[in-house]
């Protein structure tokens, strides 16, 4: 792995109801570390990619996941044509959701914006909750960040954290 | 200057039942990597698991819980259990002296918090392949110092062990 190289962060303060990031702007391939993302009631979290700053609401998400609960049935999920990422409903009252995702061609104005993701959160069973995945936005035009957001509408509670690295030399 | 800073690098080059990485979580940081290389051991299929550490020492009461899908050439597996007493393959399986390797993420360990685990691995045991997804984590809240990596039976007989922290600016 080359060096990291720290783009950007958010910081979640006074309540906000998205945490976003941007700054990509080069073919490198870009890796986004997630901590403590707490709603302020049991929500799902999700996820959607910047263009120019601007969070992108169309219905252009593919995602494929494996989820792994610790104590319930794994589980294969996948969606097509979603407006946004969702992934699990996240516990309120504990840590929340963390999670690291590479973030590659996110520069390109010719492909998708495409990313990996591993998490591991407490979900609202309450348990530990995480598994493996990818997901496409598929228009093909350059992105520049990534949002998170709470389908149902919570709020994050203060110092969850997002932060953006660039790997360099990759 | 790189964002991953290397926190400890620990060689094993003998026999040993238990390699205990210390003072290595800190108020510092909050989300750590470890990377684990060269793991053979002395036995021909053996488990290699993860407890951590806190200002009591080894943490081996029953409070942690783990999910894990093998993937082997015979077969794959789902397998999860809570209130266990380590995060069992949390880097996988290996074969006596036909090495593995794997990775793990940490978070949150020093704050009293639950200490999350996101891990895969890959290496062989038996005759056959096997890779690992991981994850899990701490059921008590309790600041974690450092970590402790240990086989299921016999001996580690050679690891090369590194722990990172990814800093925030």
């Amino acid at each position: 792995m080359g060096k990291l190289k720290q783009v950007s962060k958010a910081v979640a303060s006074s309540s906000p109801s998205t945490l976003k990031v941007t700054g990509i702007d080069s073919d490198s391939v870009y890796l986004l570390v997630v901590r403590n993302l707490i709603p302020s009631s049991d929500d799902t979290i999700a996820w959607r990619v910047t263009k120019g700053g601007t969070i992108q609401t169309d219905s252009e998400y593919d995602v494929t996941r494996e989820d792994m609960p610790t104590a319930a049935s794994f589980q294969s999920n996948s969606a097509a044509n979603q407006t946004s990422v969702t992934n699990a409903t996240i516990e309120s009252t504990r840590n929340g959701f963390q999670a690291i995702f590479h973030l590659y061609n996110f520069n390109s104005s010719s492909e998708f914006s495409m990313g990996t993701f591993e998490t591991t959160s407490i979900v609202s069973t309450p348990q530990f909750f995480g598994g493996n995945g990818g997901f496409n936005h598929t228009v093909a035009s350059a992105s520049d960040g990534i949002s998170f957001f709470f389908t149902g509408g919570a709020t994050f509670k203060d110092d969850g954290q997002i932060v953006l690295y660039k790997v360099e030399n990759s | 200057m790189s964002n991953l800073i290397l926190l400890d690098s620990t060689d094993i080059s003998s026999n040993t039942s238990s390699i205990s990485v210390n003072n290595v979580f800190t108020t510092d940081h909050n989300f750590y990597k470890i990377v684990l290389t060269n793991v053979t051991a002395d036995t021909s299929t053996n488990d290699i698991n993860l407890r951590f550490i806190n200002s009591g020492g080894i943490i081996s009461d029953s409070s942690y819980d783990y999910a894990w899908l093998r993937m082997r050439t015979s077969g794959f597996n789902d397998i999860n259990a809570t209130n266990q007493t380590s995060l069992a393959n949390a880097f996988g399986q290996i074969n006596s002296n036909l090495g593995s390797g794997g990775l793990g993420y940490v978070v949150n360990p020093n704050i009293s918090s639950r200490t999350f685990f996101i891990g895969k691995a890959g290496g062989m045991s038996g005759t056959e392949t096997r890779s690992f997804k991981y994850i899990g984590g701490l059921s008590s809240d309790t600041a974690c110092t450092g970590f402790n990596v240990f086989p299921g039976s016999n001996n580690i007989a050679t690891a090369t062990i590194r722990t990172y922290a990814f800093k925030v600016n």
